[in-house]
């Protein structure tokens, strides 16, 4: 198995586009990295430099250690799955499975082994005959994984593979994917938009928006300590809320003014404030962060209404206004709510983040302004 | 809910009067669009199909009988007639001479045409358009204003009179309408299989023999067919570049053929049924990927 590394790459092309821009990063070793970001961010060109489909403009990309930029697709030993799978209509399962194969000149039994072995893994040994277009979208998604295991390559990429699967299929599909990564222990990255998708698969996600890297870190430092708005409203669903506020000090005690509501600062994040007393920040706050209070603690709590009540079983998000921006929260199903009644959230400050307003980087982690 | 139910069932009845009123006009309307859809279906079936009925029909019956009573159907089913023309008169040369002709001039114009239009739907490269439009030009050009210029280059390889010199010609022929058809099948066949395979470890060759031209097939049964369609009826250029019998195709023979003994009508008719039943058959066989194809190219061209 085999690391991957990009040093520098940019990607421009014809009439000065700059879809990739200067991206270094390195995977590991039977590490599964995920590239994540809105459509238009530069993930999949940079999955598709990665495979040799994308000539690259600048920087250096070393597969293995081996420098690959002018290596040819079939010389870099990868495989890919394509978000449309690309099975060759003509061919049945066994021969799409075997067409690489084949092309290297491996012998018949090998070959035989090989694709009756990885028909076997992904429980499609039934399906061998067949043309794809007599399969299902999860039988298909499965013969595309198996077309990249029976070459045995050194890295694995992922194009989006399951965006065109129904939601349930989606998360069967993501538990087997995770589960054949750690059977294989291969090298793969894994492109997606969608950051369940990022934060359930991935040792380590790559969050890119205008192709530059926003954020490199395991699901976790992300979801806790992102570096900026952009990565903390990306990674969590519902996102979180933000909201424009000033910082004041009033009677010794630093507060937050949000126009409708002040609230004292708590915990750690005091300090973390003080020296913007008489600016602006932006303040945000993960749904599950707010508490709902029944009681009343005058003054440490946000008073709101509640517009919107979604009873997801396991949980309530409730979507509730302030006056002047409209907040999510999530609160435990045993809470009892109606849409117009008045209720009292306070903030759970150890877990909340401050962005700066021009740069909106995070303030007390990465870069500080 | 007590007070509203008369006015209710009153809207209902009205509504329910309206719509047979509709219904009535509607289904006039239906049938009239179908007399009229009939009627121009009968009509086109008449100017094409018929004549072509009416030669089948005529080579089985006696010479009196179709000056007689043309319109009558035969009596039997005599072949005698289509023996004597392959016996008597050297058919079975001249149509092996078309088949010959015409399957090789169509095949080894599919293969160049195939890899002429892949590279064309598939890849960029400086003058790509201006390729594209020379190529369609041709079709502006009278096949016959290049006679001369053709006639010339033929004498001058030392082809003349040789079926060499027909496939050599028919080689350009339908090149603007195939490249036409099969850039619109090879644009329609996704880029991700080409990159599949490279990243495989097919060649360029490989992708387009093993990908490319089976996906394309719709695309090249149509151009295929069109090509060999026109090389079996070409006339003109058979009659140019020919001149001994042992060369001679199906269209030149019919016409010595005719010149010759035009007093036997039923030969004459048998001799001509031997030349349309070919494209025919063959159209009949490949009718459903030529629509599909012709359908397609029409959008996606």
């Amino acid at each position: 198995m085999a690391t991957v590394d990009l040093k520098s790459i940019t990607k421009v092309y014809d009439g000065n586009v700059q879809a990739v821009k200067n991206v270094n990063f390195t995977v590991r070793d039977k590490e599964f990295v995920v590239l994540v970001g809105p459509s238009g961010c530069g993930k999949t060109t940079t999955l598709r430099m990665i495979a040799g489909l994308e000539d690259i403009t600048a920087g250096e990309l070393f597969i293995d250690e081996k420098l690959v930029n002018d290596v040819p697709p079939k010389d870099r030993d990868i495989a890919m799955v394509f978000q449309n799978y690309a099975l060759y209509p003509h061919m049945t399962v066994y021969d799409n499975m075997a067409f690489g194969l084949k092309i290297r000149k491996f012998a018949k039994q090998e070959i035989k082994s090989r694709v009756d072995e990885a028909a076997r893994i992904l429980d499609i040994e039934e399906l061998l005959d067949r043309k794809p277009k007599a399969l299902s979208g999860g039988q298909r998604q499965r013969v595309a994984v198996g077309r990249a295991i029976v070459r045995q390559p050194k890295v694995f990429l992922f194009d989006e593979p399951l965006s065109n699967l129904d939601a349930k299929l989606r998360v069967q599909m993501r538990a087997e994917i995770s589960g054949l990564h750690n059977r294989l222990q291969a090298t793969m990255i894994y492109v997606t938009h969608d950051q369940v998708e990022a934060m359930t698969m991935g040792d380590k996600i790559v969050v890119m928006r205008d192709g530059i890297i926003q954020q490199i870190g395991d699901p976790l430092t992300l979801y806790n300590s992102p570096v900026n708005r952009f990565v903390a409203g990306f990674i969590g669903s519902p996102p979180m809320n933000f909201m424009a506020v000033k910082v004041i000090e009033e009677g010794g005690e630093l507060m937050v003014d949000e126009g409708n509501f002040k609230i004292p600062v708590g915990g750690s994040k005091v300090d973390l404030v003080r020296p913007y007393i008489g600016k602006e920040l932006i303040f945000g706050i993960r749904p599950e962060d707010l508490k709902y209070e029944s009681g009343t603690i005058e003054g440490e709590t946000v008073d709101t209404t509640v517009q919107v009540v979604e009873p997801l079983g396991a949980e309530i998000n409730l979507y509730v206004d302030t006056g002047s921006h409209v907040m999510v929260a999530r609160i435990p199903p045993t809470i009892t709510v109606h849409v117009g009644d008045v209720i009292k959230f306070a903030i759970i400050w150890e877990r909340a983040a401050f962005f700066d307003v021009e740069s909106e980087q995070t303030l007390g982690i990465g870069v500080e302004v | 809910m007590a007070d509203n139910a008369p006015s209710v069932t009153r809207t209902a009845l009205v509504r329910q009067a309206g719509t047979s009123k509709e219904d009535v006009k509607r289904t006039t309307r239906r049938i009239l669009f179908g007399v009229f859809m009939y009627g121009v279906l009968i009509f086109v079936f008449v100017v094409s199909a018929l004549p072509v009925v009416w030669v089948i029909m005529s080579a089985f019956k006696d010479n009196s009988a179709i000056l007689s009573s043309p319109f009558s159907l035969p009596n039997q089913l005599n072949f005698q007639a289509f023996v004597q023309v392959f016996t008597l008169y050297n058919f079975q040369t001249y149509t092996l001479n078309s088949l010959l002709v015409a399957s090789l001039a169509t095949l080894l114009s599919l293969v160049v045409y195939a890899m002429g239009a892949y590279v064309i739907a598939r890849f960029d490269f400086p003058g790509k358009s201006l390729f594209y439009i020379l190529f369609t030009l041709t079709l502006l050009v009278p096949p016959h204003t290049k006679a001369q210029p053709i006639f010339s280059l033929i004498l001058n390889l030392r082809l003349y009179d040789t079926k060499t010199a027909l496939v050599v010609v028919y080689l350009s022929f339908g090149m603007a309408m195939s490249m036409f058809i099969l850039r619109a099948a090879f644009m329609a066949i996704p880029k991700e299989f080409d990159e599949a395979a490279a990243i495989e470890g097919a060649s360029f060759v490989r992708t387009f023999w093993m990908i490319n031209l089976p996906l394309a097939k719709t695309g090249l049964a149509t151009a295929g067919i069109m090509m060999f369609l026109g090389h079996w009826n070409e006339y003109f250029y058979a009659m140019l570049l020919t001149a001994s019998a042992k060369h001679r195709t199906l269209p030149l023979a019919l016409a010595f053929f005719t010149e010759a003994f035009s007093y036997d009508y039923t030969q004459m008719f048998a001799a001509l049924t031997v030349v349309i039943i070919p494209g025919i058959v063959i159209y009949a066989l490949t009718q459903e990927q030529v629509q599909a194809s012709v359908a397609s190219s029409g959008v996606k061209g």
